[in-house]
């Protein structure tokens, strides 16, 4: 069942050209949706072989509650975002969605394969699909970020190329499952797992491999922008996590990874107070917020692990929801510019409450979601150094400052630009349904502990996951 | 695993909430006389003007050198390759570290 998920939004993708119809790639894309939703409901290890062919010799997607999760929110926040694109995106509408469900399609394949050969293929499918729709706008600005995005992109696909090489010349394998038994106290493995790392620090954001990031989110349509800042540098993470802990089985402290995200979230943080494109500080915000998941996950204990994941869902869900908010601004406004922009409070409020949800919830303020995450981060920190913890929520200070002089320059103060049209109910729900979660998990934060637990206890258990694709302990 | 709604976190919220209703009810039953929506500066008027974004927090971007580290983010493509580059020499050299 789980490979139509993936065949319908390829099959949608040559169709939607051809019949010109926005409703195939919706509807392909909440089809995908749906199945995911059943794998996730299903609650335990899927595997699909492909050809008939037992793992490690072919191809095989194994999809456990950590993935499960990561699917979910791909292809929730795709069919968000196609349905926010029906009255956003008003020309070329069938190549816009052509693209969407190619990056779908990548980020979905990406997020299930158990095979790292397979998992560079739809990486590069993503990545094309990426600077297309990077470029989509067609202005001087769009071609500019497109051009660096497909300058350094082949880049870190090289570096993630020579990584699998070096894997399969060491283990002569490709499936994820058969290189972790292989795994050895070498530092020619050492060096693969560098150039994987490397490779793949491209999309997650992590200084000094981010500096493409805020010239190349900021210029794509808004509902791209979203997808980008959230789910894009969000496989980007979880794919790191797949080869720290499943592939090469690293246990306990990694200063690496910690002393990188201290960098990241520091330095993202402090740029992003600067900014005066509405976009841009987002986008520096999603770097900030990278570096906190890093840190966590480098602390390598189980409450740490389990916070990076939370962080990694709550961000997901909060960039796609200020992303989508920006948006509507930009849509009224056709500016970007903080400085242009005020008084929006009065005339979008519902667009301003929900943005100001956002915006607390990343500042990580109670109750909402943000805040339940950098919590469970703040008390895994303490218990290795209080100087991570302290640091950590200096940050957070950090980031209550660029959030708030966003949402008072834009919302607040004397109105400077009319509003003639109405928002579109499809632009409005998307951003009302993600502002929403992020109240309800905030709230109940123990709902989706549970699945967070699950997932952390999934990624953790090498031996579990061998097994299961495997046979063998 | 995680005992999350620990009474400090409870407490945390609840004066959260009690705080926002608070100044709601405050800022409703609040009226000003309009001479008072005047803004006095040591006791002279002073002309009501927005804050751009490019002015706000002047200071804290001065304490934080913003613009230095901005400096680095030059928008030249030839910089970023070799930030990127570099990057990667750094993430082998702490992998080879291991």
């Amino acid at each position: 069942m789980l490979e139509y998920a993936i065949a319908a939004l390829l099959v949608a993708a040559f169709l939607t050209p051809v019949f010109k119809k926005d409703l195939i790639p919706i509807a392909a894309i909440i089809f995908s949706f749906l199945i995911l939703v059943a794998v996730f409901l299903q609650g335990q290890i899927v595997i699909v072989k492909f050809s008939g062919w037992a793992p490690p010799f072919g191809i095989a997607w194994v999809v456990d509650r950590f993935n499960a999760l990561m699917g979910l929110l791909v292809t929730g926040m795709a069919s968000l975002v196609a349905i926010y694109s029906t009255r956003y995106v008003r020309e070329r509408k069938s190549r816009f969605y052509t693209l969407l469900c190619l990056m779908t399609a990548g980020l979905l394949g990406v997020t299930l394969t158990g095979d790292v050969f397979n998992m560079y293929v739809f990486f590069e499918i993503l990545s094309i699909a990426c600077y297309g729709l990077v470029a989509f706008n067609t202005d001087r600005e769009a071609i500019e970020g497109a051009l660096k995005y497909i300058v350094l992109g082949p880049l870190a696909s090289s570096f993630i190329l020579l990584g699998i090489a070096m894997l399969y010349g060491l283990t002569g394998t490709l499936n994820m499952a058969d290189i972790a038994t292989k795994i050895q106290p070498d530092i020619a493995f050492n060096v693969a797992f560098g150039f994987l790392v490397g490779g793949f620090a491209l999309k997650s954001a992590i200084v000094p491999f981010h500096f493409w990031l805020p010239d190349v989110h900021p210029v794509a349509p808004s509902p791209i922008s979203a997808m980008l800042s959230s789910v894009v540098v969000g496989i980007g993470i979880y794919v790191i996590m797949r080869l720290v802990f499943t592939v090469f089985g690293f246990t306990g402290i990694m200063w690496m990874f910690i002393v990188l995200g201290i960098v990241t979230m520091v330095l993202g943080g402090i740029i992003a107070i600067a900014q005066t494109n509405i976009k841009r500080m987002i986008a520096y915000s999603t770097v900030s917020q990278s570096g906190y998941i890093f840190l966590a996950m480098g602390l390598g204990t189980n409450l740490g692990v389990a916070a990076a994941i939370f962080h990694l869902v709550n961000n997901i869900l909060v960039k796609s929801l200020l992303f989508l908010a920006a948006g509507i601004v930009i849509w009224h406004t056709g500016t970007k510019d903080m400085n242009q922009l005020g008084g929006l409070g009065k005339r979008l409020p519902l667009v301003a409450i929900c943005f100001g949800i956002g915006s607390l919830s990343i500042i990580g303020l109670p109750p909402l979601n943000g805040f339940a995450s950098k919590w469970m981060i703040y008390m895994a920190t303490w218990d290795i150094s209080p100087v991570l913890t302290a640091i950590a929520v200096i940050v957070s200070g950090i980031t209550m400052i660029y959030y708030l002089k966003a949402f008072s320059c834009i919302f607040m103060g004397s109105s400077r630009i009319q509003i003639k049209e109405k928002t579109p109910k499809a632009m409005l729900a998307p951003v009302i349904i993600l502002a929403a979660i992020c109240v309800l998990i905030g709230f109940f934060p123990q709902t989706v502990l549970g699945v967070i637990e699950q997932a952390t206890n999934a990624l953790l258990n090498q031996g579990q996951y061998i097994t299961a694709v495997l046979g063998v302990g | 695993m995680f005992e999350y709604w620990s009474q400090f976190i409870l407490a945390f919220a609840g004066f959260f909430l009690l705080g926002l209703l608070i100044y709601l009810l405050g800022s409703r039953k609040t009226r000003f006389e309009e001479k008072k929506t005047d803004t006095y500066t040591c006791g002279e008027p002073f002309p009501v003007s927005d804050v751009g974004a490019d002015n706000f927090y002047e200071a804290v971007k001065k304490n934080l050198h913003v613009d230095e580290i901005r400096k680095i983010h030059s928008g030249r493509l030839s910089d970023y390759l070799l930030w990127m580059v570099t990057g990667m020499v750094a993430v082998l050299i702490m992998v080879a570290m291991l």
